[in-house]
């Protein structure tokens, strides 16, 4: 009669046993979870960091290149540029007091005034003063005319929809990323046409299509090589410095196609 | 406690450990050494339990089938944790775990005590086999992996097996008091075993179909 309800004393204790247990393993298991996801979210965190920090980097970077531009195109405009269009004033009253001379001193003033024209469109290469003024797609319309004119490729510029204004240093850096695209478009691909596109919708696309050779992506963006540009990897690095995506599609013998989505709440 | 609810829950577990030994013989050629070890393991376990069966019908002593789960499983255990694991530095202490656990078991069979229910060993191999859980979830914390544990195949299986072999530790502990002293028939004890088992199989179970399906995703990658 004693045994019985020690039988259930002793199943009872099993149970609380086996609940105990089942709950001991259940709450390390848990742990070992929360513990991982909390690494890991730590580990994202480390890496974000990180990249914010390279991207600072990168863009301090490249805002001092800018200013360095900005520093030499002034000097070529008003010092070197000035002292040029002095030197032609003082061609033209020379040519006038000594006539006899007149045709040796104009064909100095024909040189003189392409050496201004050089330096002119060297200084406006280095800091467009159309967009400051103008505005972003203004001034890819008129560096695509310029490049047009000296390169007697047509180079044809489309806007969809009207391209809001966006921070000074953000459109520098979208401006510098495709005169770099024309340029190497130029350079590399053979084209027959190079169309420029600024397509404004939820986001701006800027898009810039050749119906070049095409170029084999994977192996050009590894390519860091001195003298060829920028290069794509650094194109990529401008790129994510304004908080925008770049997507190159080509092929060799198909063209290429690079276009740059810039969200309008990143500028 | 009905004996025909332990008879159900007995072959509800058997029912059970069949979907896990499906799904990883469905993959047997690829799967890793360790999952290899398991799928013999757990089809040694299944074998094991029909053979009970089979001489419970036969009113044989039973103890001839689960005698020999517990002496070659806990064997089978350690090899599984062994390939899992692959930390060198623990190989000695397996092997000697082992050969010292089939040393207990000669001297078991040597005393003429292979038939009775054998608790003693059990409960070691419940220790033996949570504390190489623990291990595994330790070096799984110190290896960091970048995606979430709860979709790595061995994660679950390692969960199934400390969780069901932590709570049978009680039972086990428990049982060679009531049987010897009470003289129970540990009617519900081990109805409470064949639950866990279940459950560990099914989760077992949930491990061998998310590698299946990594399997099947890696395969079809690769056509």
């Amino acid at each position: 009669m004693n045994d019985q309800p020690e039988v259930t004393e002793i199943y009872i204790i099993i149970g609380i046993a086996v609940i105990a247990l089942v709950l001991l393993a259940g709450a390390i298991i848990l742990f070992v979870l929360y513990y991982q996801k909390k690494m890991v979210e730590a580990q994202v965190d480390r890496q974000q960091m990180e990249l914010d920090y390279q991207r600072k980097m990168m863009e301090a970077a490249l805002e001092s290149q800018e200013i360095e531009r900005r520093r030499v195109a002034g000097d070529l405009h008003d010092s070197i540029g000035a002292m040029l269009s002095t030197i032609r004033v003082s061609l033209i009253t020379h040519a006038k007091i000594n006539k006899s001379e007149a045709e040796g001193i104009n064909e100095s003033k024909k040189m003189l005034d392409e050496t201004i024209d050089s330096v002119r469109r060297i200084s406006r290469d280095l800091m467009p003063s159309t967009l400051e003024k103008f505005g972003l797609a203004q001034a890819v319309r008129e560096m695509c005319d310029r490049f047009q004119s000296t390169s007697a490729l047509p180079i044809i510029f489309h806007e969809e929809g009207e391209t809001p204004p966006l921070l000074k240093n953000r459109e520098l850096m979208i401006f510098r990323v495709v005169q770099e695209l024309i340029n190497n478009a130029l350079k590399h691909s053979h084209a027959t046409q190079i169309d420029v596109a600024f397509i404004n919708s939820d986001n701006l696309t800027v898009v810039v299509h050749d119906n070049g050779i095409g170029f084999n992506i994977a192996e050009h963006k590894s390519d860091k090589t001195p003298g060829k540009g920028l290069g794509l990897f650094n194109i990529e690095n401008r790129v994510r410095v304004v908080g925008a995506s770049v997507d190159f599609q080509s092929e060799p013998g198909k063209g290429s196609r690079i276009s740059i989505i810039i969200p309008y709440e990143k500028v | 406690m009905e004996l025909w609810l332990l008879d159900a829950s007995f072959y509800g577990s058997l029912v059970a450990i069949v979907i896990p030994i499906i799904l990883l013989l469905a993959r047997y050629p690829r799967l890793t050494i360790e999952l290899k070890v398991l799928t013999f393991l757990l089809c040694f376990s299944l074998l094991c339990d029909v053979a009970a069966d089979i001489l419970y019908h036969l009113k044989i002593q039973t103890n001839y089938a689960s005698s020999l789960w517990a002496m070659f499983g806990t064997v089978l255990y350690l090899t599984f944790f062994y390939f899992t694991l692959r930390m060198p530095s623990l190989k000695p202490v397996m092997i000697t775990l082992g050969v010292l656990y089939l040393t207990y078991w000669a001297a078991i069979i040597h005393g003429g005590n292979f038939l009775v229910i054998n608790a003693r060993p059990r409960v070691l191999t419940e220790l033996i086999v949570m504390t190489f859980s623990i291990i595994y979830y330790y070096k799984l914390i110190r290896e960091l992996p970048t995606r979430s544990i709860s979709t790595l195949p061995m994660f679950w299986i390692i969960s199934s097996i400390f969780i069901t072999n932590s709570a049978k530790l009680a039972i086990y502990a428990a049982s060679e008091y009531l049987i010897e002293i009470h003289n129970d028939n540990l009617v519900l004890p081990w109805f409470i075993h064949n639950i866990l088992s279940t459950l560990g199989s099914l989760t077992i179970g949930w491990g061998a179909w998310l590698n299946f399906k990594e399997k099947s995703v890696h395969q079809s990658y690769k056509k």
